[in-house]
């Protein structure tokens, strides 16, 4: 009773209320024609406001916040029947096979340390199509060979077995990776063999944070789910949408606070090998494709055939990367010492997380009519004073007092992570770096 | 209208840090070096320019202080058309060379006075031309395809303070397609040629200075598709090693922090960045426990049969006589305050192996033959004799390839004796 209680007082503090239960909303009368009753500026005005709005978001939750770096992820694919309606356009899996395409290249470009899984569920079971690991080409074939495929999307997806599918992978990982759930959902039922709740403590006890990005409407289990785990729920409107709601999961979320902190932390072991050109080092097969040729032989055993590799992917070759401490062979990084269980990456990879933690502070807004800044964008000589309505401001770094344009404040935020403004001047420049 | 309209972007970060040695002028010989660097570096904006209509140029000077785009000018459009065609040269190349020489001025101009414990800060200088590329980007029409590149030239040394900027920015040139070209004049810049392996591009230092216009026509001018038919200095081996935080030197295997991935040599138990305290790394706490007590257990309840209880877990083997002793190791367990689980568990699984217990008998009589508790096992004896033969033959050929290596090399000494003893 005390529980339902609870649930139904939590309930009451999201404050959130339904759409239909708001007020009957004025939508157009947002929109303001001005002096010379031009609607335009308005509307160029609404855009910008909706491409910052994330920066702003951003900005918001800045601060001293743990994060948690090494991320692994298990990815939950719905690949029910629900899959193949036709609101997100062409069909719901053809827009998200290919948004989970992006998603998952840029999860390794933002986060080249972290690990991710693909597990897909369907006619009332769950598989696992990928196993943790780094190598992003090994997922995106697992996601194309099961979800791009129509006639593969078929039955009720399991929430229950899928989570306990992901479960079982994240559970053995040490105490200081970061265990995350990411959830797409399509369908609006699941079938279970047991009961879920049960599913969602034990989660909650080994601390993974499991997310869930609805593309039908919003399910009251999955808000439980996600308020438990202390994970985000939220559902797509469009395929617009759903990109922007993948790309939240690109970024690091700050570390769960339920678990004690100083467990948390932990000096992990890593080796650097550094590549060996092919004149000096000698022959040898890397491990990483190693089983993609076994499986080759096995299947040709089977069929009676000379068991010849299938070609292509392991080669005999010199140079490569060597496991400093059992010199096995690897022919990218990062990736995980298959003999030692060292894990291999490049300093220029530890290099491209840093600006999670080092991110650049948001600049703040001016309007363009001011005079007392300087005529151009400072990064890309846009003249900021002759420019249409689309820009009425311009954006100023706090620190260097430089002035930049709207498409240079998202490209610095989004991509670069470096103000130009600052890296250029001796002063600032110190200040960084010390 | 088949074909894309290809436009290649160059955007020329120049370093104009007067505290460069290879710049500075020797007395005692003839010509200025700075002057001979800067006229290389127009004729080489304007041959780019004159190997398509259609391609863009941009120019960066970089020192300690700041960054600033001299090509082209604040003001592009009107200057263009106020340049005249002066002694036959093509007006584009006369507006080149007048706006990159009169910004160079006024920058060298309003310079402070030089400070030789600064360094070029090159970083800024390539996010300002990732910046302006992107612009490119974004303005370009419809149908058109950029294929942008960085070069840039220096002869400054390089040091790790802009690693992060640098790396911020190398990863982002490699996300854009942007190729960044180096070409030093005077050090190893190992930080930059990282980028280079990166983005793709070409590092080149070149041998002599008085040549830099050649190199730069040779190497830097073609473009990156026609590259690859051209036989170029070869890539350079880059060592990607980490530095450890705590006494910057190069390591293979380091310890890395959870929470804010500092790199340190040796194990500390707090690290110096983030004052993270981390657990000390050892066997984990359960597992010694966890052997002792079974080893009591064991020695308490049948000293003859040591490892059979896991055995019996693990393997599915019955072992017949034993399942009476089972019990006591029940009582152990409990006695132990071990987890009843474990005990419903042992029980459970003594109770299926008496079902099957004679199954999963295994003999180990010396030919192989099954013991005289096995049920029948027609199917199985066909494919036993056989392995024993195998064997045999196996260990036969082993012996026969064995005498006729020893045989073969024998023989070699012989030969070799022999032919000494000619000579």
């Amino acid at each position: 009773m005390s529980d339902a209680a609870a649930a139904a007082a939590a309930e009451e503090e999201d404050g959130k209320e339904y759409r239909w239960e708001t007020g009957y909303e004025k939508t157009w009368e947002a929109i303001r024609e001005d002096e010379d009753g031009m609607l335009e500026g308005a509307v160029a005005e609404m855009v910008q406001r909706a491409k910052r709005r994330r920066l702003a978001a951003l900005s918001a939750s800045a601060g001293h916040v743990r994060l948690g770096m090494m991320r692994h992820v298990c990815l939950v694919v719905d690949c029910s029947d629900a899959m193949l309606d036709q609101d997100l356009k062409p069909t719901r899996h053809i827009c998200a096979t290919k948004l989970l395409e992006g998603f998952i290249d840029e999860f390794f470009d933002q986060n080249p340390i972290g690990q991710l899984g693909v597990v897909v569920t369907r006619n009332k079971r769950a598989e696992q199509a990928s196993v943790l690991g780094g190598n992003a080409q090994k997922h995106v074939a697992a996601v194309r060979a099961h979800l791009a495929r129509p006639e593969y999307c078929s039955g009720e997806p399991s929430l229950q077995n899928a989570l306990q599918l992901a479960l079982a992978s994240l559970r053995t990982l040490p105490p200081h990776a970061s265990r995350e759930v990411v959830v797409l959902l399509a369908s609006l039922t699941t079938c279970d063999p047991g009961d879920i709740t049960a599913t969602i403590q034990s989660l909650k006890e080994s601390g993974v944070r499991v997310s869930v990005i609805g593309v039908a409407a919003e399910v009251r289990v999955c808000t439980q789910l996600c308020r438990e785990t202390g994970g985000s729920y939220s559902v797509a409107l469009d395929d617009r949408h759903l990109r922007d709601l993948l790309k939240e999961h690109v970024l690091p979320p700050p570390a769960l606070t339920s678990r004690a902190a100083a467990d948390e932390a932990a000096l992990v072991k890593m080796g650097f090998p550094h590549s060996t050109g092919a004149q000096q080092a000698h022959l040898s097969i890397c491990l990483c494709h190693l089983d993609s040729s076994g499986g080759g032989e096995v299947t040709g055993g089977a069929n009676g055939g000379s068991g010849a590799a299938d070609g292509g992917d392991c080669k005999l070759r010199a140079g490569g990367y060597f496991c400093p401490q059992c010199r096995s062979n690897y022919c990218q990084l990062p990736a995980e010492c298959r003999v030692c269980g060292l894990t291999l990456i490049s300093a220029p990879h530890l290099a491209r997380s840093y600006h999670h933690l080092f991110p650049v502070r948001a600049f703040t807004q001016l309007p363009a009519a001011e005079r007392h800044h300087s005529s151009a964008c400072f990064a890309c000589r846009k003249s900021l004073v002759t420019s249409a309505a689309a820009d009425k401001f311009v954006y100023e770094c706090e620190k260097c007092h430089q002035v930049f344009c709207l498409d240079c404040d998202l490209f610095i935020h989004d991509t670069l992570h470096t103000c130009p403004g600052c890296t250029v001047d001796q002063r600032t420049f110190q200040q960084l770096s010390s | 209208m088949a074909d894309t309209i290809e436009t290649s972007l160059l955007v020329i970060v120049f370093d104009i840090n007067p505290t460069q040695r290879i710049l500075i002028n020797e007395p005692h010989k003839e010509g200025q070096k700075f002057t001979h660097c800067v006229d290389a570096v127009t004729a080489f904006a304007n041959s780019h320019l004159m190997l398509k209509p259609r391609n863009k140029l941009a120019v960066i000077t970089s020192d300690a202080e700041t960054s600033q785009f001299i090509y082209p000018g604040s003001d592009e459009g009107e200057s263009l058309l106020s340049a005249r065609q002066r002694d036959g040269q093509y007006e584009l190349f006369t507006h080149v060379e007048r706006t990159i020489r009169g910004n160079l001025q006024s920058v060298i101009m309003s310079s402070k006075p030089p400070d030789p414990t600064k360094e070029t800060l090159l970083a800024g200088a390539f996010a300002m031309a990732l910046c302006y590329i992107n612009r490119q980007e974004i303005e370009k029409p419809v149908g058109e395809k950029l294929n942008s590149r960085i070069l840039a030239i220096t002869g400054s040394s390089d040091s790790a303070s802009q690693y992060m900027n640098y790396m911020n920015v190398f990863f982002t040139a490699q996300k854009q397609n942007v190729i960044i070209d180096i070409c030093s004049l005077d050090h190893d810049l190992g930080l930059l040629q990282q980028g280079c392996d990166i983005s793709g591009g070409l590092y080149l230092r070149i041998p002599q200075f008085q040549g830099l216009l050649q190199y730069l026509l040779w190497v830097f001018l073609p473009e990156p598709p026609i590259r690859k038919k051209l036989l170029l200095p070869p890539p350079v081996k880059v060592d990607y090693r980490a530095s450890c935080f705590c006494h910057r030197q190069l390591i293979d295997i380091g310890y890395v922090c959870s929470v804010c991935l500092s790199i340190f040599c040796r194990f500390s138990p707090i690290c110096t960045t983030c004052h993270a305290v981390f657990k000390t790394p050892g066997p984990l706490p359960t597992k010694p426990k966890k052997k002792k007590q079974k080893l009591g257990l064991e020695i308490v309840s049948r000293p003859e049969g040591k490892d059979e209880l896991q055995r019996l877990e693990i393997l599915d083997i019955n072992w017949e006589g034993h399942s009476p002793a089972i019990s006591d190791p029940v009582k152990m367990y409990h006695r132990q305050n071990m987890s009843l689980a474990i005990a419903f568990v042992a029980i459970i699984l003594c109770f299926h192996m008496m079902e099957n217990i004679v199954n999963g008998q295994v003999t180990f009589s010396r030919d192989w033959t099954p013991g005289k508790r096995a049920g029948y096992m027609a199917d199985n004896e066909c494919s036993i004799k056989p392995v024993s033969s195998l064997c045999q033959m196996l260990l036969n050929e082993i012996r026969v390839f064995a005498s006729c290596e020893a045989r073969s090399i024998s023989n070699y000494i012989q030969q070799k004796t022999s032919d000494q003893n000619r000579r």
